[in-house]
Formats: C-alpha cells, structure tokens, sequence
C-alpha cells in the first residue's frame, strides 16, 4: 500500500507550496519532512491531512484518491506541535476520543486505550486533566490518541521540539517499530535532524517547493 | 468502521433554526404590513412634505446625537469599570459589581427615571442642594438623558469589554513591561488595543439601544425638541396610523444603523484567542494609581446607579405589607416561566445565529450574520409590534400562544447580546482541536457534540441567565401579545401607576429588583467556574 | 337503514353544535382597562355570570391602537370583523363618528345618561372627567391661585413648576391642546403653547410618568383630571394635593364604548353596553377608574361629592385637523 502524491500544489494567502516531482511513500516506513523554519512542512502535513485544499494535483493512498475527501473521512491522523488535548476531557478520554466518535463499545474502547497507555509509560495519567500534566506527557497522550486510531497515514508537526532528547529517541523508537508493524506511513516533520536509522525517506520543503531527496 | 453521514447538517439545521424563528415574526409581518397599507410617503410629495413639515432633519440629527454622546458616556464608565473589575477581580466589590452591573438590562425605563430624580431631581436627595446653590442646575433635558442612557448602556460595555480583557493573553504585556514600557503605553497600546474589537461591538449595541430610546428621552427630555426617531414613528403608526411615514422613518434608522454596524463589527479575525494557558492577574497601574481610580470609579457607579436603586428600595419599606400578594404571585409565576421560556429560545437561537458566524470562512459573510442577527432590534419597536398584531391578531386569544409568541420577541430582542457569548465562546475553540477532532474521524455533528458543546457548556449557562434576565422586566414585547389572563411583573408596575398606585408599582419595582438580584448570584456563581478558575 | 343513518347525522351534528362552546365576545380595551381590579374585570365577571358566555377582553397601549386596529382589520376583512366592541374610546379620539365603523347606539340605551354627554350616537359614554391643574398645596406656599390657563404663561412666579403630558404620545396630552384651543381660541392657544416653555419642568409620554413626577415634588403643578383630586382625598390622610379651577372653563373627557359595525354578535355587544351603564357597575366605576360615573343617580363616594363644579368645554377634531394642530404644538413648544 503506498501513499503517491502527483503535482500537489497548495496556496496559504500569498504563500505557495508546489511538488516538484512525484513522491511514492512505501507503508511501514518513517519518512522525515525536513526544512527550515517557516519552509511550508506544516503547510505539506495540513494538506495531506484534508485541511487544506490542493489547487492541483492528487494524493492516492493505494489507488484510493484522497485528494478531495474531508478530513474526517481519509483515515490521516494530524498530531500537531502543541498536543491540542481537548481540556474538558481525561487523559483516558482523550485518546478513547476517535474510536468513540467510531462508536465502538466502551470495553473495546478502554482496553486498547489501556494498551497504547502502558506502551507510552503514561498509565498513571489516565484520570488527569490535560491541565495538570507536562509538557512531555501531554505530547505522549496527542501520540497515543492518534496512533490508536491505526490509521494507514500518521502525520506529526515538530512532535519532538519541546521534548528532552531521551524522551525523543524512545518515541521515535516506538513510532518506528510500530510503523513497521502496522504498515502505516508516518510522516514527521521536523528542524531538527531525526535519527538516520529510523529514517527511511526524507522530503525536502524549501523554496516554495518540496521533494524526496533519498 | 466510518462515522455515518448526517442526513442534515449543524449548519443546515442552524440555518433552518433561525428562519424558521426570524422569518415569521419580523421578515413576513413587516413585509406584508408595509407594502399592504401603501406606501404613500415614499412619492416625491410625501417625502418632501416630511422634510419640510415634520422636522425629518431635526428629528435624525437630536437621534444621532444623543445617542453618540451618550454611547461615548457609557463607553467611558463602560470600560473604566471592565478594566478595574478585571484588575480586581478577586475583590468583594469587584464581583459584586460584575455581578449586579447589569440590572440595568432588566430594569423597566420608568422605574430607574423616577429614581434618578429621587436623587438628582429638583426635590431629590442631592438635585434639591444643587439646584439651591446651582441656579443652572438642570436634571432634565441633555443631563438627564446621558445620565440614564449611561446607566442602561455602560453594562453592556462591562460585559462584552470585561470578557475580552480577561480572556486575552497577557504575555505579552508582561513581555512589553519587561522590556521598559510604562504601564500606561501598556495599557494604551496592548490592553486596550486586545479589547477593541470588543469596544467596538459594544459601541454599535449601545447606539443601537440609544437611538431607539423613547420613554428616557421623553421624560427626562421635556420638549418636542427632544424627539428620536421612535417617538415620531410612535406619533406616525399611534396617533396618526400613518404606516408610510412610519416605514419611511424606519427605514432611515436602519439603513444608518446597518451602515454604522458594519463599520464598527471586527474587520479581522478576533485576536483575543484563549490559548488555554493559566489566566495571570492583569498589571497595568501602580497600586495608589489604581486605589484612586477604582474609588473615583465606585464613586461615579454610586451616583448614577447605586443612590438611586437605594432610593427606591428605601422608599418602599414602610409599605412592604400593602401589597395584593396573590396578584403578585400570579404575576411572578408568569414572569419567570417567560424568562425561563425566553431564555431557552434565545441561547438556542443565538447559538445557531453564532455558529454560523463561526462555520462561515468568509469574513463579509460573518459581519452581514452579525447584521442580520442584531436589525429586529434595529427596527423600531413600535412598528414592529403592530406589524406583528396585523400579522397575527388571534395570537391573543390563546393563552399559551400569546405566552409563546411574547417569548419569543423577547427572545430576538436579547439577540446581540447572546451572540456575544457565543462568539467569545467559539473564539476560545483552538483551531488545533477541531482539527485534530477531525483528523480523528469526527463529523461535524460528533465535532459539535463531542467537543464545540461541551466546551461552551458553560457558555450555554451563561446565555441562558442572560437571556432571562433580558425578559425579566421588559413590557414592549409583553404589550404586542398580551392576553386577557396574562401580567408581568413590569407591566404590573405601569399598570399600579395607571391606577394611581405609584407606591405599589414602587414595591413590585423593588420585589423586580430583589429577583434579579437572586438570578445575578446565581449567575455570578456560574461565571467564578468561567472566570476566575482555568479551565 | 338509510333513515336511521340520517337520524344518527342530525342527532350528532346537533349535539356536536350544542356542545360547542359559546362564541366569546371580543372586547378591545386600552390596557388600564383590562387586569385584576379594574373595570374590564368587573364587567366580564359580571357579563358572565349574566349571560353566561365568555368575554375576551384584548388589551392596548391605547384606545387610539385599538381604533387603529380596528380600522385595519376592516380594511382586511370587511364583512366580518373580529372584534365586536371596543371600550375606552374618548371625545379626542378622531374617527369615533365614523359611520363606516360604528353601530348607532340605541336609544333606550342613553336613556338615564345626561344629555350633555351623548356627544356621538355611535358611542355610549361610560364615564368623564374634566382636565384640570393639579397642585401641592406645600409647594405652592402663599402664591396667588390660578385663575386661568394664561396665567401659567403670564405669571413670573412659575417658572419650571408644571408637568404635562405629549399630545403625540398620550390622549390626555392631546386634551391638553384641546382645551387650551377651546378656552383660547386658536391664536391665543398659538401664544400660549409658545410661551409655556419656561413655565415646564417636563412633558412626560404619558399619564402614569407624568403624574409619578409630580408625586416627586418634581413640579408643582401637573395636567391630570379633576377627580385625580378623589383619590387622594380618598386614600391619604392630608392629603395636600388640589386642583385649580378655571372660570373659562375645563375641558371635558368623556369615555365611551362602540359597537362595530361588523361584529358578528351585536345583539351580544349592546348587552355589555347596557351592562356599562347598568347602575351596579356605575356605582363601583368611580373608585375603579377615578372618573365620574354617567348615570346621575349614581350616589357619588364622599371624596367626590367635594368636587367643584366646573365649566365644560368640548371640541372635537378630525384626523387631519389632529394631524395640522400637532404639527402646530411641535413648532410651538420648543
């Protein structure tokens, strides 16, 4: 299953970001979005995920065209820099959120939600608000929300930045081989370098364009 | 598995919602009144005869006028009280004052103007000792008419402007103090700056109010030189059933309050974005600063609101055990379930007005909803009230009908105020959530549902009693639907003083008061979880 | 069997029409009129319990609404109306001679009701009064009374003392004019109206706002009616409230009630109009509306009966003669 971007183009007000060759992205793989700041990498991940009409061009996710279908409709989970937990609701509730909105029943719910937690190390926040956890742990539980969802695509934007470097190769670690094991596509982008042997593309966003570089 | 399609959407339904309200009771009633009974000055000769004879021009510039200055007015106390509040807001009398500010809202005109000249009147309190040492003193004409416009509009300010100041972040004041800006280019350039486009709305909400004045302007006018444009609809649809005029003057207010309104609404999105981070204690004066303007500002609130509800409260206490309390009881009960019914219609209905603001990405688009939402209090009363009796004469002869008709003009009326709420609420929504909502698989229904609603619970809270408190004393809309075996409270007051009892309406003035009083604790319950605690 | 099915229709169709309640009257009245412990609600009690059919009493701002309302409805629909009476009417409301509009009132109906009353034949007088100035006696102190209506124009001594009320906005304003126009004639009326600007603390919309002033000790003086006076001397202790009384003469107010010409039920609407001038009601009508009953044989409560006798005055004034004379009070008073 591959996810095939062909002649995207995407405008933010006076702001373009153009393919500049097609991209074919095998699944299991994690493919690094690297640029500078402000290079137009949020912009790639936003549209990807749907929230972000392309001006041409398509995204095929094996031969399904993803191009115009909403957001919630393309099974492309968006983690984004800030966590963005919902405030009203637990740790627990949180990363049950999607497979709620799914409608699978509460025992199903609480037992994967219990699983990705433990895998995380951040069981003991399940009843917290994400007002009284850290930094760190509120950017576990936005990855432990998206990646419970077992979409075919996950997209993170600077998942890492405000992270210690320890906390940083253990997730990576675990995105890695979870990526491997489900055969998603994992797109992270990010500044700052990612560890090269997790890495197994990198799309370069620079310039108004973007494209793989290896 | 995939989230089923909705067969209609939020949005759809919130159009719907609000059509189905707004176009039967003013789009419908109003077109077919005014296009019915003729349009005989809108010719050449009808308009030029009101030109010449009736004083057109006059008549719009005394509107104007009066309402600019006394929007100024209550723009000044207005915000002088919302920027100390919020500096202040742990303080007793700060949460007093937030709390109870507001009575304004509710408070029938009449009541408040014959309380005011208990006070500043020839023979009130102070007004008898200034006119003996001021023989200029004068209570009436353009003094009383800002005293007691100020006194129903600062309210609004305090709201609307008080809410924006305490939702903003405030890092970057601290950010500018830390790199030697003195704390009054803080507040000029920063603090005030945040809270603009609120000021703004304000300002267009209480011209509004103003420009449509009749009984203030009347009464504490004295003079057929003190004359709004209602007053002369009143004269053209009530005296000399001349619907043409009436349109005519209409028209004209609405077409410069649709113009001012769509110059003040925001022309950008609203910065005052609630990132969900710890709200810190607003620093903007020095403490002795602060001590002094927070007494001068107390002190000025006293005199033109305060003194004069005490006045009316003390004048009452010797006849406390006079009054009909079974008439009273009846007319409570009535009064608060219309509320109560008011206020629901009007958070759902504001709420719908609200989110299609919000799920609109065209900014034009947003100001014309915002318009649109606030023109039926745009349009005079007056003409508005007999459009709606021609529209719909049996309406009265069923109890629960005119009930249900009543609370729903009341339920327009309190509009632009709700829709506030609701903006301020939807602004605080991080686009990063709904964003990520969606990404999980939510539709919009599951976003509304799941995450907009729960998030705005408190918000509906707020409206609701807002609402309420809108309906609670008001009488116009009352009057246009009123059946046989209904009364209010605030019509039981005009109707004690049409039978010459003015101590009895003065008491069931203040019994009025006393329960707004007990909605404005519970309501200032509600706001310390909004307000003052994170979320 | 066809037979017995016809009878089984007639028999249900008949019970049907006499179990269908009583038509009610609909009785448009100015809003003071409706409500616990007013006339409105003595007369339908009454009416009821009489002739045992319900009365909708439709409440208004004002009498002028209700004609307004009416007008139109008649415009709308003219051969059957919705309302069948309309009460509260006056002497200045224009329009009450409208024989379009109108029933004629029967005679036997005006037959105990003083002559000087019947002012229309499609309007039953019900109750009246004569606008007057009223004073604090505290207030007043030591001037000189006042003899005329000039005089609140002419004295130095008045300034900023008397409340009046809108013509634009109030019947009783309108009164107001009229008896400055009928005791003055119109150019003099033209002065006076030009010169009482000093002479006012205010023009309130209305009677009730008006009146609730002057209570204030916020003028000396209002316009109100004469048995304004009644009520105070009947309900306070000293009361140091008293009205001036002008030689030239007092306008006369007289309120009545009209049949419409395209009510369904008029043999039911000139009941309640026998039952306004029914003696019973005439008697309570002067501590429900402070106004003078009708009937003359009515024995009057004792805080009327101290009333002075006073010159009437009348005049009436078509809808465009309304319309030019408010213009004119506009120009005037400034």
């Amino acid at each position: 299953m591959a996810l095939n971007l062909n002649g995207l183009s995407y405008q933010i007000g006076s702001f373009c970001l153009t393919q500049k060759d097609p991209i074919s992205l095998p699944k299991g793989k994690m493919i690094w979005v690297r640029g500078a700041s402000g290079s137009g990498k949020s912009t790639l991940l936003q549209g990807l995920a749907g929230f972000i009409v392309a001006k041409s061009g398509s995204v095929q996710l094996d031969s399904v065209d993803l191009t115009h279908l909403p957001a919630e409709r393309r099974r492309v989970a968006l983690v984004f820099q800030e966590a963005a937990l919902f405030p009203h609701l637990t740790v627990e509730e949180n990363v049950e959120y999607g497979l709620r909105v799914l409608g699978l029943p509460r025992h199903d719910r609480q037992t994967r939600s219990q699983r990705i937690l433990k895998d995380l190390e951040i069981s003991e926040l399940a009843n917290r608000y994400p007002q009284e956890i850290s930094g760190g742990q509120a950017h576990r539980v936005s990855l432990a929300r998206s990646a419970i969802m077992d979409y075919p695509v996950l997209l993170l934007d600077e998942p890492f930045a405000a992270l210690q470097v320890s906390l940083r190769a253990q997730l990576t670690d675990w995105l890695f081989h979870e990526a491997e094991r489900k055969g998603w596509h994992v797109l992270v982008a990010s500044h700052d370098p990612l560890d090269s042997t997790r890495v197994a593309h990198q799309i370069l966003v620079e310039n108004g364009s973007f494209s793989m570089t290896n | 598995m995939e989230a089923k399609r909705p067969i209609i959407s939020p949005k759809t339904l919130s159009v719907l919602l609000s059509a189905a309200v707004l176009f039967p009771v003013f789009v419908y009633p109003l077109g077919r009144f005014i296009f019915q009974d003729g349009t005989s000055a809108w010719s050449n000769e009808g308009l030029w005869e009101w030109f010449s004879d009736h004083g057109l021009v006059d008549i719009l510039v005394f509107t104007y006028s009066q309402a600019i200055l006394s929007t100024l007015l209550s723009a000044g106390l207005g915000i002088w009280v919302a920027v100390l509040i919020t500096e202040n807001s742990k303080v007793w009398w700060a949460r007093l004052l937030w709390s109870f500010s507001q009575v304004g809202f509710s408070l029938p005109a009449i009541l408040y103007v014959l309380a005011y000249l208990s006070v500043w009147g020839r023979s009130g309190v102070i007004g008898s000792w200034l006119l003996g040492s001021f023989q200029e003193f004068n209570p009436y004409g353009w003094t009383g008419i800002l005293v007691a416009h100020t006194f129903f509009n600062f309210p609004v300010f305090v709201r609307i402007v008080g809410l924006a100041l305490l939702e903003r972040n405030q890092q970057e004041e601290k950010a500018a103090l830390s790199l030697g800006a003195s704390r009054w280019i803080v507040f000029r350039t920063m603090t005030l700056r945040k809270g603009w486009a609120a000021i703004r709305e304000s300002s267009a909400l209480s011209f509004l109010y103003c420009s449509s004045s009749f009984l203030v302007v009347l009464l504490l006018g004295g003079g057929p030189r003190f004359t709004t444009i209602e007053v002369a609809i009143y004269e053209s649809i009530k005296m000399n059933f001349d619907v043409g005029a009436a349109s005519l003057l209409a028209g004209c207010h609405l077409l410069v309050f649709s113009l001012l309104y769509l110059s003040l609404s925001p022309s950008k999105r609203d910065v005052n974005r609630f990132s969900g981070e710890e709200r810190m204690k607003l620093i903007t004066f020095r403490p002795s600063i602060r001590r002094i303007h927070t007494v001068l500002m107390l002190f000025v609130v006293m005199m033109i609101a305060g003194l004069p509800l005490l006045t009316l409260v003390a004048s009452i206490l010797p006849h406390w055990n006079q009054l009909p309390w079974a008439l009273i009881g009846w007319a409570t009960s009535i009064t608060v379930c219309l509320a109560v019914v008011s206020g629901v219609i009007a958070t759902i209905l504001s709420f719908c007005v609200a989110y299609l603001g919000y799920t609109t990405s065209s900014l034009k688009v947003r100001r014309m909803i915002s318009l649109l939402s606030s023109l039926p209090v745009g349009i005079s009363t007056i003409l508005s009230s007999a459009a709606l009796w021609h529209a719909y004469p049996r309406v009265v002869d069923h109890f629960a009908f005119s009930f249900f008709a009543i609370a729903v003009l009341q339920a327009i009326g309190s509009l632009p105020l709700l829709n506030r709420i609701f903006e301020v609420a939807f602004s605080r929504i991080a686009k990063s959530w709904r964003w990520t909502a969606r990404s999980l698989g939510a539709s919009e229904w599951q976003l509304l549902l799941t995450l907009e609603v729960p998030l705005m619970a408190r918000s509906f809270l707020l409206a609701l009693v807002w609402g309420v408190a809108f309906s609670l004393g008001e009488v116009g809309c009352v009057l246009v639907f009123l059946s046989d075996h209904m009364t209010t409270l605030g019509l039981e007051v005009f109707r004690m003083m049409g039978r010459y009892d003015f101590v009895g309406a003065n008491v069931i003035g203040v019994w009025l008061l006393a329960l707004m009083m007990v909605l404005y604790a519970v309501f200032a319950r509600l706001e310390d979880e909004v307000q003052w605690r994170s979320t | 069997m066809r037979t017995i099915l016809f009878c089984i229709l007639c028999f249900t169709s008949l019970t049907v029409r006499a179990l269908q309640p009583p038509i009610p009257l609909v009785v448009y009245a100015y809003e003071s009129l409706v409500g616990e412990g007013t006339l409105g609600a003595l007369l339908k009690s009454e009416y009821e319990s009489r002739y045992q059919s319900p009365i909708i009493l439709v409440p208004f701002g004002s009498a002028g609404e209700a004609l307004n309302r009416v007008r139109t409805e008649n415009k709308v629909n003219p051969s059957n109306g919705r309302a069948d009476v309309v009460l509260g009417l006056d002497s200045t409301d224009s329009g009450v001679d409208d024989e379009s509009i109108w029933e004629p009132i029967e005679d036997g109906l005006k037959v105990n009701i003083p002559a000087a009353l019947n002012f229309s034949r499609y309007c039953l007088p019900f109750d009246h009064s004569y606008l007057a100035i009223l004073y604090h006696h505290k207030m007043w102190k030591n001037k000189p009374p006042l003899k005329s209506l000039t005089e609140l124009v002419s004295r130095s001594d008045l300034k900023k003392s008397l409340v009046i009320q809108d013509p634009r906005t109030s019947s009783i304003g309108f009164s107001l004019l009229l008896w400055a126009r009928s005791a003055l004639g119109p150019e003099k009326s033209t002065e006076f109206w030009k010169g009482l600007t000093p002479t006012l603390v205010s023009v309130s919309p209305g009677w009730s706002s008006g009146y609730g002033m002057f209570l204030k000790n916020e003028s000396a003086m209002v316009s109100s009616y004469l048995t304004s006076v009644a009520y105070h001397r009947e309900n306070e202790s000293g009361s140091d409230i008293d009205a001036f009384i002008f030689p030239e003469g007092h306008y006369h107010q007289i309120e009545c009630a009209a049949v419409l010409k395209t009510s369904p039920r008029k043999e039911a609407a000139m009941n309640f109009l026998k039952l306004l001038v029914d003696p019973k009601i005439q008697s309570q009508l002067p501590k429900l509306q402070w106004m003078f009953p009708v009937l003359s044989t009515v024995k009057l409560p004792d805080s009327f009966k101290n009333l002075p006798s006073v010159k009437p005055l009348s005049l009436m004034a078509t809808t465009a003669e309304k319309k030019a004379w408010l213009n004119e009070w506009k120009r005037n008073v400034r």
